[in-house]
């Protein structure tokens, strides 16, 4: 058996309450959206057993519910869910929380409800302004959403229920920091990461892959760095700050929990498991299979480690990472990037750089430098 | 991956440190950059060791 790896950090397990969604992201990997298929009670509770009962897992952990639309269920379901695995837990009494990665759409009285009762921390997808967010973020019938989400934001604010905020940038956004921005602010939306248009699952094309993507990223950064810094304090954004801590203390031993096994571990509604990035369970490999390395109804989740496809994908995987520390210098800021960046652009996990490495890390952590350099370097002289 | 920057990477990440390090603008920048507590949504953050951080950051 592995050795547990040394962290901090905490396992988070992401679990699919139903694979279903009601709305159709032009650049969603999830393959199957339509399906209406929800965890059982019986998968729930075996779940929660050997999560909870794992002496592989780092504790507190958290449990997301995301992989389709997790408020697509009815609200009953995470009543029974919660109950289940608090109960479950009377015998461990580790220390767990819940959180909930939603599209926001279908956000209401008795979801606010839900979350204050169980304190849920919840994140909401929105990619800024309508004219942005509604490009890619539509239903079945091609219409925007971001009015429902939008609805989704005012009760969570009227609630006083704090909330993250992921926005997926296009190319196409980084025409627009300014507006990106001010709708931000304008909206009280503090915490915000930007996700990338990647190549994932059964989305095959990338906005990105095009050449002055890298030089209009680091200018659309850099613009917004600009612009939030007129607004102290109203404004952070993810991608700075996580980097901005290696950039100020260094990090000689970097982590990257989507490459290190049982770091992150996805179970979808049928009690199947994988681990590494969540986008893997989306993934199809004559050679890796469906990466399903395991299942949580009928197996152990200790099995994992004498599963075939689990024993492949994670020697090729670590095969990848080595090659990141020997090659790049942004290793220390990164710590081997995303298998499922490496994967679904090359078909390999042992290689080293992405289109996704170059805008989402190397870019990011250029303009930052690029941007303390700026701000301070006068008052050196 | 090296790096697309004029010149060597270590020794601009090192300068930049420097900066945010050595002086109180440096650290009032941190400050700006990052936030108070975060909201965790795809828990890829230690925030128990970036509170620990912020703590020590201040205290400088």
């Amino acid at each position: 058996m592995n050795e547990r790896p040394i962290s901090v950090y905490r396992t988070l397990v992401v679990l699919q309450p139903t694979p279903f969604c009601n709305i159709d992201c032009k650049y969603c990997y999830l393959p199957d959206r339509k399906n209406p298929n929800t965890m059982s009670e019986a998968v729930i509770e075996r779940v929660a057993y050997e999560i909870l009962s794992s002496d592989q897992i780092e504790f507190p952990m958290v449990f997301l519910w995301h992989l389709g639309e997790p408020l697509a269920v009815p609200r009953k379901f995470y009543d029974r869910a919660f109950d289940i695995i608090s109960n479950v837990n009377k015998q461990f009494k580790r220390e767990y929380s819940h959180s909930i990665q939603t599209n926001g759409t279908l956000i209401n009285k008795v979801w606010i409800d839900l979350f204050r009762s169980y304190d849920v921390r919840v994140g909401l997808s929105i990619d800024g302004p309508e004219f942005i967010h509604d490009r890619n973020r539509v239903t079945r019938g091609g219409n925007g959403t971001h009015a429902e989400v939008m609805r989704g934001i005012k009760l969570l604010q009227d609630a006083a229920i704090p909330f993250g905020v992921i926005a997926v940038l296009t190319n196409f956004s980084l025409d627009y920091p300014e507006e990106i921005f001010q709708f931000f602010i304008e909206n009280g939306i503090d915490d915000v990461a930007f996700n990338i248009d990647e190549i994932d699952g059964v989305h095959k094309v990338n906005s990105f892959s095009d050449p002055t993507a890298f030089e209009n990223y680091k200018k659309f950064l850099l613009k917004l760095l600009y612009l939030a810094s007129f607004q102290p304090d109203k404004f952070k954004l993810r991608e700075i700050w996580t980097n901005l801590r290696t950039l100020s203390l260094g990090n000689k031993n970097p982590y990257n929990t989507t490459n290190q096994p049982l770091r992150i571990i996805n179970i979808s509604a049928n009690g199947d498991f994988s681990t590494f990035c969540p986008e893997l369970r989306a993934a199809r490999s004559e050679k890796f299979g469906n990466f399903k390395m395991g299942n949580l109804v009928s197996g152990r989740l200790v099995d994992i480690w004498e599963n075939p496809v689990f024993k492949l994908v994670n020697e090729e995987v670590q095969r990848g990472v080595k090659l990141c520390a020997e090659k790049c210098d942004y290793w220390q800021f990164c710590g081997g990037g995303a298998p499922s960046n490496k994967f679904f652009e090359s078909g390999r996990f042992d290689v080293t750089e992405t289109n996704t490495c170059r805008i989402h890390k190397i870019a990011t952590v250029d303009t930052l430098l690029t941007y303390v350099e700026q701000r301070l370097a006068p008052q050196q002289i | 991956m090296t790096s697309t920057e004029p010149f060597n990477f270590c020794q601009r990440t090192e300068n930049v440190r420097q900066m945010l390090m050595s002086s109180k603008n440096g650290r009032l920048l941190m400050q700006e950059l990052a936030p108070a507590n975060a909201v965790a949504i795809d828990n890829t953050i230690d925030f128990s060791d970036w509170s620990q951080w912020s703590q020590w950051s201040q205290q400088q």
